[in-house]
C-alpha cells in the first residue's frame, strides 16, 4: 500500500444526503497521485458534458500524499470541478491549514454531487462527514461563517466557506478558509452555491500526521529540500529571500519597470506611482506581521492594515495578483483603496483577479461610450469600484452582467475585444508583449487565462531553472509544456507552486518516494504531470474545445506595447503555438489518440 | 549624473531607494555604487562579472541583453537594480530526464 494517503474518501450526496467512504484505487494513485491529478480523474469520469451549476457536476475537494506531513511547502488544497466560469475542468488551491487537517481529519478528499434543497456545511472528523443545516449562515460574508463555526467546533477547527458571491452563483465566486487563503480562480465557489453548500470544517489534530514509509529516504529528502529552500541566496530564504520579506508583491515595481505590467485593461504596460502598491512600500508602511502556511518556512502571507474613511481594516493578504486586478489594472495605485477592494472581494469570495479584470472592463467600457448605464465607472474611481464590487456580489444592476463574467459581459455589449480572456477566464497580472511566454502559457492553459499552470516569468525574470528573454518567443513553447507538466505533477503532491523557485523534479521526486515506500524518478512525476495535462486537455475537447480554443485577446497581437522595456512589442503566439503543439504532439489543441494511449490514459478511460 | 532606482533589500543594504552615481557604462556606475556601499559587492559581481543572479535593468531592458557592462549610458539614464532572486544550480536534478543541452536552450 502506498504511503501518505488516509486511503480514504467520502462520496457525498446533496441531494439524498447519503454519504459513502471508499478507498482509491492504487492504480489511480500511481497515474494520478492526488490532489488536482486524481481530482481530474473523478471530474473526467463525472463526465464533460455535464452543465457546471447542475446538481450532477462534481465538486472535488482534495490534498495529495505529502499534504499534512513534514514535507515544506505542502499546505495546499484543491478544489477541482468543471468551471461555470469556462466550461473546462478547472482546479483551484488554497493555502493555510485546511489541506493538512483533511488528511489528519482521515481524509484524501471529499467528493460531493447533487443539491440541498436547505443550505448546508459539512463537519469533518475522525474519518466521517455529517451534513448540517446552515440555513442561519446563509446570506453571511466568509469571514462572519469563519467565527461563527470555529465558535461553534472550537478554535482548532478549519472553516472553509463561500461568501454572498458563491450563493448567488457569481460565476467567479471562490472558496476563502479562516487563515484567509482562498482556492480564487474558475468559479468553485458559485458550484458550491449551487449546491446549497455554505461551508466545510474540518477537524483533526497533528498526531494523525502520515509518516513516511521510508524514513532513512525521508531524511535525505528533507535534508535536500530545507537546504535549497532556506539558501539565502534564494527567494524563498526565510527572513531573506523576497518572496519571504516582501510577499508574492516583489514583482510589483520589476514587472512594472519591465513594461510587463497590464494597466488600464492592458491599454497600458505600466503605471505611475506602482510602487504606492508594491511589496517593498506595503512592508515598510502597512505591515502587521508574516503569516505561514503549514509546514512553510518561507511565510509569504502578509497581514496588513488600511485605512479607509478614518476606519481601520486588517486583513489578509496584499498580494501581487490582487494588488494588480484591483489597483493598477484600474488605473489607480491608492495603497488603501486597493486594499479596501481586497479585503471586500475575500468577504463576499470572490476572486480578486477575476473581480479586477471586470472592474476594468467595465471602465473601458464606460470610458468609451460602450456601455451608457448610470452605473457605470472610469478608470481611478475607487469608491465607484467599491460599489461595483458589491453590486457583483449581489448582482444588482451592472453587477449582475459582471457577475456572469467579464468575458460574457463584454460580449453582451457587443465589444468582446475588450475582455482580456482566454476559454472566458481573465488574465492575471504578466503582460504577455512583455513576458512573451506568460503568452503562450495563458492560450494553452487548459483552464483559461492563468499564470500558474507554467509560470514561466520564474525562467524569464528570476532564472529558473535558466534565464531565458522575456521578449523572445523561440524556445517559450517548450518551456510551457515543462511547466505545465511539472505544476500538474506538483499540484498534485499538493505543494505550494512557490516550491519551484527551490526544488526542482529530483528534489520532489526524492519526497514522495520516501512517502509511497517505492523508487520514484525525476522521469516518472513529469511523465504523471504529462499524464495529468492531456487528461484535462482531452476533458476539454469531449467538452467542446477543439481547434481555435487556444488564442490570445487580439490587444495583445495587435496593439504594440507603449512602456519602455517592451516598447513596441507584440505577442507572436502563432510561432509560439507552432512549437508548443509540437512539443505536445497535439493537433491543434486536440490530444490525438496515439498520445492518449502513449499515458496510459485511453486504455484506463475504455476500462 | 546617471540616476539608480535599489529596489526590495537592496534598500536594506544601502539604507536608500534611490541614487545619483556617476558612470559613462554600465559597469562604471556599479563600481562607482560598490565604492559607496562596498557591501553590494558580493550582490553585484562575480569576480570582475555582473553576477548572475541580479537584474540590473536599463529602460526597462535587463542589460544582459543589451551590452553587459559595457552598455553605455546617458548623463539622464536610469538603472532598476534588482536583487538575487535565485539560487544558482536550482533544479539542477532536473536535467535527467531532458535532451542534453536542453536546460541552455534560450
Amino acid at each position: 500500500m502506498l504511503g501518505g494517503y488516509a486511503h480514504r474518501i467520502a462520496r457525498i450526496n446533496l441531494s439524498t444526503g447519503q454519504v459513502e467512504y471508499f478507498a482509491p484505487d492504487p492504480k489511480d494513485l500511481e497515474m494520478y497521485v492526488g490532489g488536482r491529478g486524481l481530482g481530474v480523474k473523478y471530474v473526467f469520469e463525472n463526465g464533460p458534458k455535464v452543465d457546471p451549476l447542475s446538481p450532477e457536476n462534481l465538486l472535488a475537494i482534495m490534498n495529495g500524499p505529502l499534504s499534512g506531513t513534514r514535507a515544506k511547502m505542502s499546505g495546499r488544497l484543491a478544489v477541482v470541478t468543471k468551471s461555470p466560469l469556462t466550461g473546462t475542468v478547472t482546479d483551484s488551491h488554497m493555502g493555510g491549514w485546511t489541506a493538512a487537517k483533511l488528511k489528519w481529519a482521515g481524509f484524501d478528499g471529499l467528493l460531493i454531487k447533487g443539491a440541498s434543497e436547505k443550505p448546508v456545511y459539512l463537519p469533518v472528523k475522525d474519518g466521517e462527514v455529517s451534513i448540517h443545516d446552515a440555513s442561519d449562515l446563509w446570506g453571511k460574508t466568509t469571514h462572519e461563517v469563519h467565527r461563527l463555526l470555529q465558535e461553534r467546533h472550537g478554535k482548532e477547527a478549519d472553516v472553509m466557506a463561500i461568501g454572498p458571491a458563491g450563493e448567488n452563483l457569481v460565476r467567479f465566486a471562490n472558496w476563502l478558509n479562516n487563515d484567509e487563503r482562498a482556492a480564487g480562480r474558475g468559479g468553485t465557489g458559485a458550484v458550491a452555491g449551487s449546491k446549497k453548500l455554505k461551508a466545510i470544517v474540518v477537524v483533526g489534530t497533528h498526531d494523525k500526521m502520515p509518516q513516511p514509509k521510508d524514513p532513512e529516504l525521508w531524511k535525505e529528502a528533507d535534508r535536500l529540500a530545507s537546504a535549497t529552500i532556506n539558501d539565502p541566496k534564494n527567494v524563498t530564504a526565510p527572513k531573506k529571500g523576497g518572496l519571504s520579506l516582501y510577499g508574492t508583491n516583489v514583482l510589483m515595481n520589476i514587472t512594472n519597470v519591465m513594461g510587463a505590467l497590464p494597466t488600464y485593461n492592458a491599454q497600458h504596460t505600466c503605471i505611475e506611482g506602482a510602487e504606492k502598491i508594491s511589496g517593498e512600500y506595503i512592508r515598510e508602511h502597512r505591515l502587521i506581521k508574516d503569516n505561514t502556511c503549514h509546514a512553510c518556512p518561507v511565510a509569504c502571507k502578509k497581514m496588513v492594515e488600511v485605512h479607509i474613511n478614518g476606519k481601520t481594516i486588517r486583513f489578509e493578504s496584499y498580494e501581487y495578483e490582487s494588488a494588480w486586478a484591483l489597483g493598477a489594472h484600474a488605473g489607480h495605485t491608492d495603497t488603501d483603496w486597493t486594499g479596501y477592494a481586497i479585503y471586500l472581494c475575500n468577504a463576499y469570495g470572490m476572486d480578486t483577479i477575476e473581480a479586477g479584470n471586470a472592474i476594468a472592463v467595465l471602465m473601458e467600457a464606460t470610458e468609451k461610450g460602450y456601455y451608457q448605464g448610470e452605473d457605470g465607472i472610469r478608470f481611478g474611481d475607487k469608491e465607484g469600484e467599491i460599489r461595483v464590487l458589491e453590486a457583483i456580489a449581489y448582482r444588482k444592476g451592472v453587477g449582475d452582467m459582471l457577475a456572469e463574467g467579464p468575458a460574457r459581459f463584454a460580449k453582451a455589449i457587443g465589444h468582446p475585444e475588450i475582455a482580456l480572456e482566454v476559454k472566458g477566464q481573465s488574465i492575471p497580472a504578466y503582460d504577455p508583449r512583455g513576458l512573451k511566454g506568460m503568452g503562450i502559457a495563458y492560450a494553452t492553459s487548459n483552464r483559461g487565462a492563468c499564470h500558474l499552470r507554467a509560470y514561466t516569468p520564474a525562467s524569464e525574470i528570476l532564472g529558473v531553472p535558466y534565464k531565458t528573454d522575456p521578449l523572445a518567443w523561440e524556445g517559450k513553447g517548450k518551456l510551457t509544456k515543462l511547466f505545465q507538466d511539472l505544476s500538474a505533477f506538483t499540484d498534485s503532491l499538493d505543494l505550494c507552486k512557490f516550491s519551484q523557485f527551490a526544488e526542482g523534479p529530483e528534489e520532489y521526486a526524492k519526497q514522495l518516494a520516501a512517502y509511497w515506500g517505492r523508487p520514484v524518478t525525476p522521469e516518472e512525476i513529469l511523465k504523471i504531470g504529462e499524464r495529468i495535462y492531456n487528461l484535462e486537455r482531452y476533458y476539454n475537447n469531449l467538452a467542446g474545445f477543439a481547434e481555435g480554443s487556444d488564442y490570445l485577446p487580439e490587444r495583445f497581437l495587435k496593439e504594440p506595447s507603449d512602456c519602455a522595456g517592451s516598447k513596441g512589442q507584440r505577442t507572436e503566439l502563432d510561432l509560439m503555438l507552432e512549437e508548443y503543439y509540437r512539443e505536445r504532439g497535439w493537433e491543434k489543441g486536440v490530444v490525438p489518440p496515439a498520445k492518449l494511449q502513449e499515458l496510459g490514459i485511453l486504455s484506463q478511460a475504455a476500462d | 549624473m546617471p540616476k539608480v532606482n535599489l529596489y526590495a533589500t537592496f534598500r536594506d543594504l544601502t539604507g536608500t531607494s534611490q541614487l545619483q552615481v556617476e558612470g559613462r557604462t554600465v559597469g562604471e556606475v556599479l563600481a562607482n555604487l560598490v565604492r559607496r556601499y562596498p557591501q553590494m559587492r558580493e550582490e553585484l559581481f562575480e569576480g570582475e562579472a555582473l553576477a548572475e543572479r541580479v537584474s540590473v535593468f536599463l529602460e526597462g531592458r535587463d542589460v544582459r541583453y543589451l551590452e553587459g557592462l559595457s552598455t553605455p549610458l546617458a548623463p539622464e539614464a536610469t538603472l532598476d537594480l534588482f536583487p538575487p532572486r535565485w539560487r544558482a544550480g536550482a533544479w539542477k536534478g532536473a536535467s535527467a530526464p531532458c535532451p542534453p543541452g536542453f536546460w541552455n536552450t534560450t
